[in-house]
């Protein structure tokens, strides 16, 4: 990559939007314990709006977070270098990333009930997956041994993607291919199929 | 009071999904905006970027040269 912020900024978009996930299953976990959910069920509302609603908040969170992010990469350096459709693309896969982690943030939410206890379960995989991730340095500069998990990882091949949809003034970005976006939409539709399976379960034993 | 009177003051007026999920929305943004939800979401994107950019870039340029 020409500089650091060209190669650090795609790990700097996905630590604001988990952030952003970190609210809403703060948001998740209140409404459940105050009894706000259990009282939805009780009024002429569909059954599917609240979490529409919680849906539709945490998408503007993502929005705000993804617009502060790339303009901290922009002064750090960072630059879209293969036009608008990649730029558009790249703010699509980033809010897609964002929608999964409010779904798996508003599943453990209404999964525990406890708004204290959401922050460290979103926070430790946050921690964890970001630092353990080619985000910071490629994955050559990681012990053998666990290369593996750090090369395949979802926040690894999340960002594969953002780098090659933001392009670089060098050749040294992956190429924008199903081979490289592939893997981070599938894991993309994963995490939203499983979150929303493990959501609809829960909702029904916890209102 | 009389009955048409009566049912008028019991029925409520319904309102769409969409109106509901509007409304339910805005109950979850207004807080945000209230309790420095949005300024911490603003402050933790720059902290993300000073906090990995400053100790991390000078390892790369080391390591390129």
């Amino acid at each position: 990559m020409s500089s650091y912020a060209q190669y650090l900024t795609p790990l700097i978009v996905l630590q604001a939007i988990w952030f952003a996930a970190v609210s809403a299953a703060f948001r998740s976990a209140t409404d459940s314990v105050q009894g706000i959910n259990r009282r939805f069920k009780a009024m002429p509302i569909a059954s599917l709006t609240p979490l529409a609603s919680r849906m539709s908040a945490s998408m503007y969170r993502c929005c705000v977070a993804l617009t502060v992010s790339v303009a901290c990469g922009h002064v750090i350096g960072f630059r879209f270098h293969d036009g608008v459709v990649h730029a558009v693309g790249f703010c699509v896969l980033v809010l897609l990333i964002g929608a999964a982690l409010a779904f798996i943030g508003d599943l453990i939410g209404v999964a525990t009930q406890n708004p204290e206890a959401t922050a460290p379960l979103m926070l430790v995989p946050q921690v964890t997956l970001g630092l353990a991730s080619t985000g910071l340095q490629p994955v050559e500069r990681f012990p053998e041994w666990i290369q593996p998990f750090v090369r395949n990882q979802p926040l690894s091949q999340f960002v594969y993607a953002l780098q090659a949809l933001a392009g670089d003034s060098t050749s040294a970005a992956p190429e924008v291919r199903w081979s490289v976006i592939g893997p981070a939409l599938a894991w993309v539709a994963g995490m939203i199929l499983i979150s929303v399976g493990l959501h609809m379960r829960v909702s029904k034993r916890r209102p | 009071m009389t009955d048409t009177t009566t049912a008028e003051l019991t029925v409520r007026p319904t309102a769409s999904t969409i109106q509901q999920w509007w409304v339910l929305t805005v109950r979850m943004l207004t807080p945000t905006l209230r309790n420095g939800e949005l300024a911490t979401q603003i402050v933790g994107s720059i902290v993300f970027t000073i906090g990995y950019y400053i100790p991390l870039s000078r390892s790369w340029v080391r390591r390129r040269a």
